[in-house]
């Protein structure tokens, strides 16, 4: 029994002394870390890499802080309560460069994981181009892969500095906002990985959303009390468009109404209103159900040694405003008559779209080239040195079928007493 | 070398080998000792005077024995003489019956000196009106029975003492037990008195298979042990092995099954209880109906159950009583539980100090925001914690009812308000010790959730130094070790390793009764068939059981 004890306790010991040995090496306390919540790069005059992150404080955030001094904070409490968050900045000719010197700057350990948007700033974009940025952030392992990769406009600095009392940290603000984007289908932000994989796709240009700073029309700078600054900064973020590019440089920007059109054109379309005139006066609103990628097809067409595009989108709407009164919702022949109407509106939205890739940028973001080579991939061998050429020339035959679902709880526009009655699509 | 000095020292601190039983003197007795095998060998003696003065000798110096001396029958009558323990026996008894028919009613059956040789047989048969009467002739039977409650007459003349059972004495009564409460199911416990414990079985198992065998144990206390179970669902060699294992126990006393437990069981090395402990009668007929094997031990009212596996552990009397929806739910519920009580704090030491990516961002900010200015690192104010609850827990169990509540109160302003506004520990440490305890009281049968609670601190030293792999690796290490284990011969984790599909139906889920047609594979070799097959009730259906399924 002795040597059955003795043996239990060698055991025991044998087994602390290999965790004592072989533990706790990678044992990192979440105190002891700075979690990196917003990552910005841009270029310096000098052409350098200027790295911003921006660190969580937590402590801030445990009293109850962030939103403390938002309303009431008058000059007396200057700026308010302590930020949630630090910003470290650092430069230099590679960004690894740049990360370990942000060590020398920050008491923490800076911590990648939960940084869930990258920043590019316009300037690198266009410049240098995003290659390196997006290599070194797909070699670390604590950068994810589903971390928004955004371009950004305007001056980081600022940028990175727009909270709300929402949110208070701009990290997440920027993340909240770009999760609404479903809502709207006019943004076209993508995700480090996807990002990746377009960019080294052959026949396929990268895109992303944009981050903007606009001011704000409803938080006023000026406090009650006179002289005194709120420590809100009176800013807005908005996510708007896309920034395409060509190859690893941005090419230009598109505008919302040319966002959709890309998304369209992507399958990504998830959601969002579209708006259209009646011919006989009045406005519809509809908003678009999950389209979807299954909804659309991209179709080259190869004939007579020609090329060009069959572009068909599929997607089912709800009625959701209608500015119109005496607009017989209830006929299917004015409901025939308004899909026509919006699928006139949608593919105007493509077409914006093809004019400003096609004409302008020259670049594919739509991914022609790859449903040339899907489709016909001898033909794409002989013209892929040339596909900028070809795409821009390219002829694009848009073709969009709608169906309204449903047209909400009423079923007749709403018509105020003595309101006059506007013509609408008429039946039949 | 090294490692072998110091183990070695190590060795050193451990328990010496205790010296032998016999070996150790009794120096509580200031007279002599009287010992079981010496008493053996003396028979009662023929004279009165003789056994009187011998048990004078032994018992007189107390002041709760009682010698009557009587005389029988006519004339100067024959020397006799009543003794018995006071408290231990039913005094109406001794007065109504015993002395009054061995006097009164002997005068008036004419007995006379000259019938000796034939009087103890006469006053048995005749004279004392008594249930359950026995002979005994040498003094270790005869002290045996003073001291169980008998009432010994002993009668000039004859070589044998009579002793009556005339046990009374002061018991509790059958109240429902404090362990295992239940909100619909029979309300009745064992109470310490093992009689009334058998009878609790035996009128819910009117079998006349359901045997009660009795065996004795302790040399000084000589408790009183039956097994119970059922002839023909019980494998037979189970019932040996139970003998077997219980004649082994040589102990000087027993006074809680719990030291028969410790005894009997198969791995005396390992946290894992193997034997089931209930206070509930209708638990232990469901179990003899399985075909396992029931240990009462007279003097408390816990009854050991043999062999247990882990699932049996998981189960509580009342899953069989609800509806089954609700049984299965529970059950998983308390996997759940058990779980958690055995990772959680792990899980977050692991979390917190290696595997921060696995946080959502969201709770990352709570968590860090909650862990800042905390001097300790997770593990140490994890360990702190789970002391402090631990200690709570304790002191609350030991406490009198009216200073628990206090105790209650400062652990819970100290612990759960001080602590965390003194930044010492943070708020999530709180709430993962309160739920790790509220786990661990999920558990229907206390024995499991100590287990649990013992393993969770290994459990944190391997999160703290390997993080997830260490926690992975710990749990594996117990999942062999109990994958290991047998309980009287039946796989620890039975339904599951070895597989036994057939009886998942009662350790995944609870299936309703009309399903659960099988007695446990691992148990029952025999009678395998529980009920009629097709039972499932549905309207109109006016098929007699067994009909369904194509007859058992």
């Amino acid at each position: 029994m002795l040597r059955g004890v003795r043996r239990a306790a060698g055991l025991l010991l044998a087994a602390l002394f290999v965790l004592a040995a072989a533990g706790c090496w990678d044992y990192k306390e979440v105190e002891d870390m700075g979690h990196v919540m917003l990552t910005s790069v841009d270029l310096t005059h000098r052409g350098k890499f200027c790295l911003r992150v921006q660190v969580l404080v937590p402590a801030a955030l445990a009293g109850g802080g962030g939103a403390g001094g938002m309303a009431g904070g008058g000059a007396a409490r200057g700026g308010g309560a302590r930020k949630p968050y630090r910003h470290y900045l650092a430069e230099a000719d590679t960004l690894f460069e740049a990360f370990r010197d942000l060590t020398t700057k920050a008491p923490r350990r800076l911590f990648f994981a939960h940084n869930q948007v990258i920043l590019v700033g316009e300037r690198l974009a266009r410049e240098r181009g995003v290659g390196p940025v997006v290599d070194f952030f797909e070699r670390n392992p604590q950068i994810r892969r589903d971390t928004w990769l955004l371009v950004a406009r305007g001056d980081l600095k600022e940028l990175m500095d727009v909270s709300s009392i929402l949110d208070p940290l701009p990290g997440r603000h920027i993340l909240g906002v770009v999760d609404n984007r479903d809502l709207s289908s006019r943004v076209a932000a993508t995700r480090l990985g996807d990002f990746v994989e377009m960019l080294e796709s052959p026949g396929r240009e990268a895109y992303t959303g944009v981050v903007e700073m606009v001011p704000s029309e409803t938080v006023s700078r000026i406090g009650l009390t006179p002289g005194a600054a709120g420590p809100d900064p009176a800013k807005d973020i908005r996510i708007t468009g896309a920034a395409v590019f060509k190859g690893d440089k941005l090419a230009g920007f598109l505008d919302n109404r040319e966002a959709r059109g890309l998304l369209w054109l992507r399958g990504e379309v998830r959601g969002g209103p579209v708006e259209f005139a009646l011919p006989g006066g009045g406005r519809v609103a509809v908003e678009i159900l999950r389209a979807g990628r299954g909804a659309v097809k991209l179709e080259p067409v190869l004939s007579e040694g020609r090329l060009s595009m069959r572009v068909r989108i599929k997607t089912r709407v709800n009625l959701v405003e209608a500015q119109a009164p005496g607009l017989e919702l209830d006929k299917p022949a004015v409901i025939y008559g308004l899909e026509e109407e919006l699928s006139r509106a949608i593919r105007g939205e493509v077409e914006a779209a093809l004019a400003r890739l096609q004409g302008e940028y020259r670049a594919d973001a739509f991914g022609f080239g790859e449903a040339v080579h899907r489709r016909y991939p001898r033909a794409w061998r002989q013209i892929k040195g040339e596909w900028e050429g070809y795409f821009a020339a390219l002829p694009v035959e848009v073709e969009v079928k709608t169906s309204i679902r449903r047209t909400g709880l009423i079923k007749k526009p709403l018509v105020p007493k003595g309101g006059d009655k506007i013509k609408g699509i008429q039946g039949g | 070398m090294v490692v072998r000095r110091v183990l070695r020292q190590l060795a050193r601190l451990l328990p010496k080998k205790k010296k032998s039983l016999q070996a150790v003197e009794s120096g509580v007795q200031w007279e002599k000792s009287y010992e079981a095998a010496e008493l053996k060998q003396r028979p009662v003696s023929a004279r009165l005077v003789e056994n009187v003065s011998f048990l004078n000798e032994v018992l007189g110096h107390n002041s709760d024995f009682v010698l009557r001396e009587i005389r029988l029958g006519v004339g100067a009558g024959v020397p006799a003489a009543l003794a018995y323990v006071d408290g231990l026996v039913d005094r109406a008894i001794v007065s109504d019956t015993l002395i009054k028919g061995l006097t009164l009613e002997g005068r008036m059956a004419g007995l006379k000196a000259g019938d000796a040789g034939d009087l103890l047989l006469l006053a048995k048969n005749f004279l004392v009106s008594v249930a359950a009467v026995k002979e005994a002739a040498d003094y270790f039977a005869l002290l045996n029975g003073l001291l169980y409650g008998e009432v010994a007459l002993l009668i000039d003349g004859e070589d044998r003492a009579l002793l009556v059972d005339a046990k009374g004495w002061a018991v509790r009564n059958i109240e429902e037990p404090a362990s295992e409460g239940l909100v619909r199911g029979p309300r009745e416990g064992f109470t310490e008195l093992m009689r009334t414990n058998t009878a609790l079985i035996r009128r819910r198992l009117r079998d006349p298979n359901l045997v009660v065998e009795g065996l004795c144990f302790g040399e000084r206390t000589r408790t009183q042990v039956e097994i119970v179970y059922i002839r023909g669902l019980a494998a037979p060699e189970l019932v040996q092995e139970v003998k077997d294992r219980l004649s082994r126990i040589h102990i000087d006393g027993i006074l809680e099954s719990g030291q028969i437990e410790e005894l009997i069981e198969d791995n005396p090395y390992t946290p894992f209880p193997q034997v089931f402990h209930t206070e509930r009668p209708d638990r232990v007929v469901s179990m003899l109906l399985e075909g396992r094997v029931a240990i009462i031990t007279d003097g408390t009212p816990i009854v050991l159950v043999v062999p247990a596996e882990f699932a049996v552990f998981m189960q509580a009397g009342e899953d069989y009583y609800e509806r089954y929806f609700l049984a299965t739910a529970i059950r998983w519920l308390r996997y759940i539980a058990l779980v958690t009580s055995l990772t959680l704090p792990s899980l977050y030491i692991a979390m917190t100090t290696y595997h921060q990516e696995m946080i959502p961002p969201r709770l990352l900010t709570s968590v860090a925001s909650s862990r800042e200015g905390i001097p300790f690192p997770a593990f140490v104010e994890a360990l702190l914690m789970e002391f402090f609850f631990e200690a709570l827990r304790e002191a609350g169990i030991r406490l009198p009812r009216q200073v628990g509540q206090a105790v209650s109160i400062v652990g819970a302003l100290v612990i759960g308000q001080a602590a965390v506004s003194a930044n010492i520990v943070s708020p999530l440490m709180v709430i993962v010790v309160a739920l790790t305890g509220i786990a661990s009281f999920a558990a229907p049968v206390f024995s499991l959730a100590i287990t649990m609670r013992l393993l969770r601190f290994p459990m944190m030293v391997c999160a703290a130094t390997l993080g997830l792999y260490g926690i992975v690796a710990g749990l594996l290490a117990i999942l062999v070790h109990a994958a290991g284990l047998r309980s009287f011969g039946i796989p620890y984790l039975a339904p599951l390793a070895p597989l036994h599909r057939r009886d998942l139906k009662d350790m995944l889920v609870r299936a309703p009764t009309w399903a659960m047609d099988h007695r446990p594979t691992e148990l029952v070799k025999g009678d395998k068939r529980r009920q009629a097959p097709g039972q499932v009730p549905r309207p109109g259906s006016r098929r007699p059981p067994g009909g369904g399924g194509g007859g058992a």
